[in-house]
């Protein structure tokens, strides 16, 4: 037996695990998520409270209880800060200061793979807590006047989560809530990152 | 049933998400207001102790068709705003206000400042300030030639501004020089003053002024 046909049959076989291993297979879920800096350098760049965001998410059951799966997120932050302290410049031999209204923009785009634990629940809903692991791409510009200062970096990430699952219906579909808390490494000219993040949506179990 | 439901999900996500990329609907014209100071380090290892600030504001102009209209509406929130700081700094009784005329216009908002005119015996200071505003709108390319501030020991000229980049119109100058040079030691820019909304701009004039000052605590 060739390599090749060793490999297919390992991932048919894996492929199988997951995907028929229990009468529930998968959970996907679309939100709308709500989201804030969370302390540190994040917290202190964007404090207010930001309604631009969503996520979608897709969980296969490995086991009972158990998922594995993908999340990919985009949040805009934005903050408008009036009151912040000149920034030191130098121009030509000059020393010197510039102030002004501040505008913050941070787009954080986490993309994970998570692994969520569902507790036994008496009910319909299904309550769950997980975490995610990967990448997290963000973009930070800060407007002053007419000039922009732009700088991004892509970190690693991980993401714990606290979500129920409130069905609606003989559709399989419900509402989806979550709470999630995101932590991003300092890459490049960029600090680390930190939000937390509250999630509306729509989920499908299967 | 369910499909159709996913797609109207996706879909309601998904114009929520394009909404995500840039709120800029309330920015107003303030907030793109900046207040660059620049000074000359060696300059202030002895901070200037007395003052004398021209009481005029010089237009910056291209003298081509090109300017903007200004007839002087917030020449009284600079001068007086920027003499309000240096009394401050320096106490009025080192403060002296130069004017063309002994009766000087717009009337200073502190009387006890002793106002002088280019034929008085002048007092012994440090320095002086001047005041300018561009009113040359950004073309491809320009040369702006500032005109002189009049004073009794000297000339000041400034330098040419050539570069399109450099400036803005509508900006607010402050240039303090010390007595003997022809350099400015301390420059204030307050971009971007001149606005449709009078009352703003004069808001606004005093605001970025006592920014300007508050931003530079090497001048005293």
């Amino acid at each position: 037996m060739t390599q090749t046909k060793k490999l297919y049959i390992a991932i048919l076989l894996l492929l199988g695990v997951v995907f028929t291993g229990n009468a529930q297979n998968s959970y996907w879920s679309a939100n709308w998520d709500i989201s804030m800096g969370a302390g540190g350098s994040t917290g202190d760049y964007i404090t207010n409270v930001n309604f631009r965001g969503f996520s979608m998410e897709g969980r296969f059951f490995v086991k009972k209880n158990i998922t594995l799966g993908g999340f990919l997120g985009w949040n805009a932050l934005y903050d408008k800060v009036s009151d912040s302290p000149p920034i030191e410049i130098e121009i030509d031999g000059y020393m010197g200061h510039i102030s002004g209204t501040q505008i913050r923009y941070l787009n954080v785009v986490p993309m994970l793979a998570t692994t969520h634990y569902y507790f036994d629940t008496k009910g319909d809903s299904k309550i769950s807590i997980g975490t995610g692991i990967g990448g997290v791409y963000v973009e930070k510009r800060t407007d002053l006047g007419l000039n922009s200062y732009y700088s991004d970096s892509f970190a690693f990430a991980v993401q714990p989560e606290l979500g129920v699952f409130l069905p609606m219906g003989y559709g399989g579909g419900g509402v989806n809530l979550a709470v999630r808390y995101l932590y991003g490494t300092s890459a490049g000219d960029l600090e680390s990152l930190s939000t937390v993040s509250f999630a509306i949506g729509f989920g499908f179990m299967n | 049933m369910k499909n159709i439901i996913m797609k109207i999900a996706m879909l309601f996500i998904f114009v929520v998400g394009l909404n995500s990329c840039y709120p800029d609907n309330d920015i107003s014209s303030a907030d793109l207001d900046t207040i660059t100071t620049l000074y000359e380090a060696d300059d202030f290892v002895t901070a200037p102790t007395s003052v004398t600030i021209n009481w005029s504001v010089s237009q910056l102009k291209g003298d081509d068709g090109d300017d903007i209209p200004y007839y002087g509406a917030i020449d009284d929130e600079i001068l007086n705003t920027t003499l309000e700081n240096l009394v401050a700094l320096y106490g009025v009784s080192n403060v002296y206000i130069l004017s063309e005329t002994a009766q000087p216009d717009p009337v200073p908002s502190n009387s006890d400042v002793v106002v002088i005119t280019p034929t008085d015996v002048p007092p012994v200071v440090d320095a002086l300030i001047a005041s300018s505003i561009i009113l040359r709108k950004n073309t491809s390319s320009s040369i702006i030639y500032p005109p002189c501030y009049p004073g009794y020991w000297g000339w000041y000229c400034p330098p040419p501004i050539i570069s399109v980049n450099s400036y803005s119109v509508g900006t607010v100058i402050l240039d303090m020089v010390e007595v003997g040079e022809t350099d400015a030691s301390w420059s204030g820019f307050m971009r971007g003053l001149l606005s449709s909304n009078e009352s703003s701009n004069s808001r606004r004039t005093i605001n970025t002024i006592n920014q300007a000052f508050s931003q530079s605590p090497y001048l005293k």
